[in-house]
């Protein structure tokens, strides 16, 4: 990968304002669920009762993180694939003598990286500043340092279909609102009820939206409110498998379709 | 990224925080009750909390809602039992000791983040249950979160800093520069 041509993207699609919006959205949605520390238990429960604060937070703010995460990477990715078309400056990145295929690991990398590490900053900030303390900061770090991962396989989910519908449609407005209505519409159906859904309401559960969240979910032994259901046959590693299989499902033909050079238009 | 930018990502994450960690986010009555104290016998109840100033603690005090009480809540009359009561902070020091007769209130203010802890021996002469309250004022600002408010003031302060260093730095290198190209050719001799 060109380390000059990366750090020149990032430069492009992070530039003033878009890093100090990202910034701003992101920490005022993840600060705003989190709930000022206050528990009374007994001191025999104290450790668990701990654990079950510091986990539940952080499956809250990480859930609540996934939207403005889905907003972020269609705008993020259209601007970095779908405005070089528009500009024509994606014909004179080809004409580099530069691979596709290291080109296209640019333009992702570029978006799903620092987009992850500034979700995953707040969110370790947001962590230590809440439960930090003397005895368990290391429980902390260690509890918070599994959001990093899934954060990570989340946003490569929706970068990889920011960046489909980015390629096939080559215009950056109409490539952003494309990808937020299918963010959107991702989200919406996991809201969905049995009572509207049907028996099928069930493997919701394995959707991409809800599926990073219940991986963590699963991997920290958070208890569940409702009747546990379908997402108890799949272990943890099973839904890291799962998400791991969503975040390259729409990767891979990204991939081969902008490295089979037909994508660009005059 | 250059310093006016650090400078101001920090502030827009110092004025959020100070948004959200300028108001009481504790408010009202939390009563917890964990089973039955025989006649001699201790119970400990463990407070996890953040530096939320002060509140008023309660033993023996029956919880205020119907949803807080367990089974059989009222099989035992709470008051006038004689109870030893010790209460340490959240550096283990021992903040109050003493004996005392039920409901027994007294104010604490919770000044560390940490686990404050409430020792409860049942010095009457019969089994009881001794339910623990902790009530805050209503919407108090002297309920904020003591650190994170500190936190945000200093992000804040240090973001307009490195915002106006920035911007100062900036300053000096446009002009040192306008100075550059200002300056006159020398002249060619033919």
């Amino acid at each position: 990968m060109d380390l000059a041509l990366l750090k020149a993207d990032m430069r492009k699609v992070w530039g003033r304002p878009t890093l100090e919006l990202a910034v701003g959205l992101v920490f005022f949605i993840s600060i705003t669920t989190v709930q000022t520390l206050f528990e009374i238990t007994t001191v025999t429960r104290l450790e668990s009762a701990f654990n079950t604060v510091v986990t539940d937070t952080l499956v809250r703010i990480t859930s609540t993180q996934m939207l403005p995460l889905v907003i972020l990477s269609g705008i993020l990715v259209s601007l970095s694939f779908a405005r070089d078309y528009e500009q024509g400056l994606m014909q004179t990145l080809l004409s580099l003598p530069v691979s596709r295929t290291s080109i296209f690991a640019v333009k992702f990398v570029a978006v799903v990286l620092p987009l992850t590490l500034l979700s995953w900053g707040i969110t370790l900030f947001i962590m230590v500043m809440n439960y930090f303390t003397a005895g368990n900061g290391l429980l902390v770090i260690q509890i918070a340092a599994w959001a990093l991962p899934v954060t990570f396989f989340a946003v490569m989910f929706y970068a990889g279909l920011a960046a489909l519908i980015a390629l096939a449609l080559k215009k950056t407005i109409t490539s952003t609102l494309a990808t937020v209505l299918a963010g959107f519409f991702v989200s919406f159906i996991t809201t969905l009820t049995p009572e509207v859904l049907g028996p099928i309401a069930d493997y919701l559960v394995f959707t991409p939206y809800a599926a990073p969240i219940m991986t963590l979910k699963r991997v920290l032994g958070v208890r569940q409110l409702a009747e546990p259901g379908l997402e108890m046959s799949l272990p943890p590693w099973g839904f890291f498998i799962l998400i791991i299989f969503y975040a390259v499902v729409f990767l891979v033909p990204t991939y081969i379709y902008f490295t089979k050079k037909f994508e660009v238009k005059e | 990224m250059n310093i006016t930018r650090a400078g101001l990502v920090l502030l827009i994450v110092g004025l959020i925080l100070l948004m959200n960690a300028s108001s009481s986010h504790v408010s009202g009555h939390l009563s917890v009750n964990y089973g039955e104290l025989d006649e001699g016998k201790s119970q400990s109840y463990t407070i996890l909390t953040a530096p939320v100033g002060p509140a008023n603690m309660c033993i023996g005090l029956h919880p205020k809602r119907f949803s807080d009480m367990p089974p059989g809540f009222n099989k035992y009359d709470l008051t006038d039992v004689p109870v030893h009561l010790k209460f340490t902070d959240a550096n283990n020091n021992t903040v109050a000791e003493q004996d005392v007769i039920t409901p027994y209130c007294f104010d604490v203010t919770f000044d560390a983040r940490g686990a404050y802890n409430v020792y409860i021996t049942n010095n009457g002469n019969a089994t009881t249950t001794m339910p623990l309250a902790v009530i805050f004022d209503f919407h108090n600002p002297d309920n904020k979160e003591a650190d994170k408010y500190l936190l945000s003031i200093v992000l804040t302060a240090l973001g307009a800093a490195t915002i106006v260093v920035g911007f100062v730095m900036n300053f000096f290198k446009t002009r040192k520069t306008a100075r550059q190209y200002s300056k006159r050719l020398p002249e060619v001799k033919s």
